[in-house]
């Protein structure tokens, strides 16, 4: 390291303060030596260096006006205590929230559930064909409208559920009372893949009750769960039907996801539907039958009934189907009373 | 940085700050409003500044906003001299020297004097001074010797009477 006229200034402080050691402090004892006139300005600060001693009388005037206000939980003589409740009150809100979702969606799921109504051990066809039956035997609307709604949104285990989709594979005629003609409603064709697991409800037409239209059929609307039995299936969106206009329409309508699909006449989601024609059957689980039973249950009933009934919902119905020896519920539907008007 | 935090900061470097920027500028209102500026841009950039860290950050921006201010007085035509001297409490003893060392210190260079201030106020190592002005560690020293040196020649045997 040079020590030269240039830079002795920068070792001059640390010189004086004692911290040169070794052969810097050699080289700059050795410049100070070789340059008198620089020498003295240092020497001169050897007995002493100015320094300047603070002055507390000195003082910023007005220190409050520098400080922020403290949120009323920062003074609290118990604010962790106050914070913690802030945390506890949002959790509560966030499950109850939670919760009434998730009733909202598990009453449209299939449960396994040995809780349920005997109908729900039965296989499906002698389910939809009740369900048929109780859709064509109506002499009271007002009364039909959610009576068969328990029909085949409930199953057994695997395996009867694996029986009853076998069964509902096949075409299922429903019992008919000739007393009606020139009325064709044809129902619940849910053409999925694999085609073999198309499913037939075929409808007499002279089973419809006495005091309904002759115009009148029955449209089948899709409800394609958000959380099919095995979520990792996605329920088929071509679903073929037979003849029918109406059906059609309805079909298409609705065939989008769940979650999304927005019933036009009411503004519900149809796991909303669902759940309120749900209000007069047996719960499909026990928290259901809770969440039934609850204010807050019968709240939201209280609220959503009244925008179902005029659509005039007589059931829902869940369509099965097997994938690696397992059933899945691929597509629920409702089958609502719809007027022709052709 | 919490409300709290900040107004720990206030009560503990207010002062410093003040008196830094005060004998920095000789001007008692410029000195607070530096001072008021630099508090408040400590609360806007909390989130950035390291716990341990808000007095070096204090003293960066007062230093910054001291050499803006400086560089505007002297566009206007130099310095107006409005040095508000503050009131000695209980400091009647020093007031001759007190006047002398401030003579001497005003007769300084802006920033030799600034950086005389941050060493002998205080108490930043060169390393520190040099992150605050931005300066190297070896510029630091010699500014700072520079001031020395000019303080020993006018004050003559300073250290006599400090």
């Amino acid at each position: 390291m040079k020590i030269d006229q240039n830079n002795y200034e920068q070792y001059a402080l640390d010189y004086l303060e004692g911290n040169l050691a070794g052969d810097i402090r050699k080289a700059f004892e050795a410049f100070l030596d070789a340059h008198p006139e620089e020498a003295s300005g240092v020497r001169s600060l050897f007995d002493g260096m100015p320094r300047l001693e603070p002055e507390p009388w000195v003082t910023y005037p007005d220190k409050q006006a520098l400080k922020r206000a403290v949120p009323m939980y920062e003074t609290a003589p118990h604010r962790t205590l106050a914070r913690r409740w802030i945390y506890y009150a949002c959790a509560a809100v966030a499950v109850v929230a939670v919760s009434v979702l998730g009733v909202g969606l598990y009453r449209t799921q299939p449960v396994d559930d040995p809780s349920t109504s005997s109908m729900a051990q039965a296989p499906a066809t002698v389910i939809m064909q009740r369900v048929a039956r109780r859709v064509f035997s109506i002499t009271d609307r007002q009364a039909a409208r959610f009576a068969v709604s328990r029909g085949a949104t409930s199953a057994g285990s695997d395996s009867e559920k694996l029986a009853a989709a076998r069964a509902v594979s096949r075409p299922a005629t429903i019992p008919a009372k000739p007393d009606r003609e020139n009325v064709t409603a044809q129902t619940a064709v849910a053409q999925l893949t694999p085609a073999s697991m198309a499913t037939n409800i075929t409808v007499d037409p002279t089973s419809t009750p006495d005091d309904a239209d002759p115009e009148e059929a029955f449209a089948v609307t899709p409800l394609i769960p958000l959380l099919t039995g095995i979520s990792t299936v996605r329920p088929s969106t071509s679903v073929v039907l037979p003849e029918g206009p109406i059906v059609r329409e309805m079909i298409t309508e609705r065939t989008s996801d769940f979650d999304s699909a927005v019933d036009p006449a009411t503004g519900l989601t149809h796991g909303q539907v669902l759940l309120a024609m749900g209000a007069d059957a047996p719960a499909e689980t026990a928290a259901g039958e809770r969440f039934r039973r609850s204010r807050g249950g019968k709240f939201f009933r209280s609220l959503v009934q009244p925008l179902v009934e005029p659509l005039d919902v007589l059931s829902p119905v869940t369509v099965y189907r097997e994938n690696e020896q397992r059933i899945i519920e691929v597509g629920s539907y409702i089958v609502s009373r719809k007027r022709v008007n052709n | 940085m919490t409300e709290i935090q900040y107004n720990v900061c206030v009560d503990a470097y207010a002062d410093h700050l003040f008196r830094f920027v005060l004998k920095s500028l000789r001007d008692d209102d410029a000195a607070k409003d530096v001072v008021q500026d630099s508090f408040l841009r400590l609360w806007e950039n909390r989130e950035s500044v390291y716990d341990g860290k808000e007095k070096s950050y204090l003293f960066t921006i007062a230093y910054r906003l001291i050499v803006d201010h400086v560089r505007l007085r002297d566009r206007k035509g130099g310095s107006d001299d409005r040095l508000t001297r503050m009131e000695s409490h209980g400091g009647g003893e020093y007031d001759n020297l007190s006047e002398i060392l401030s003579e001497a210190i005003d007769a300084l260079p802006d920033l030799q004097r600034s950086l005389v201030l941050l060493r002998d106020y205080d108490g930043y190592s060169y390393q520190e001074i040099g992150e605050i002005t931005g300066l190297s560690e070896p510029q630091v020293k010699v500014y700072i010797f520079r001031a020395r040196t000019a303080l020993k020649q006018k004050l003559g045997a300073l250290e006599n009477i400090i």
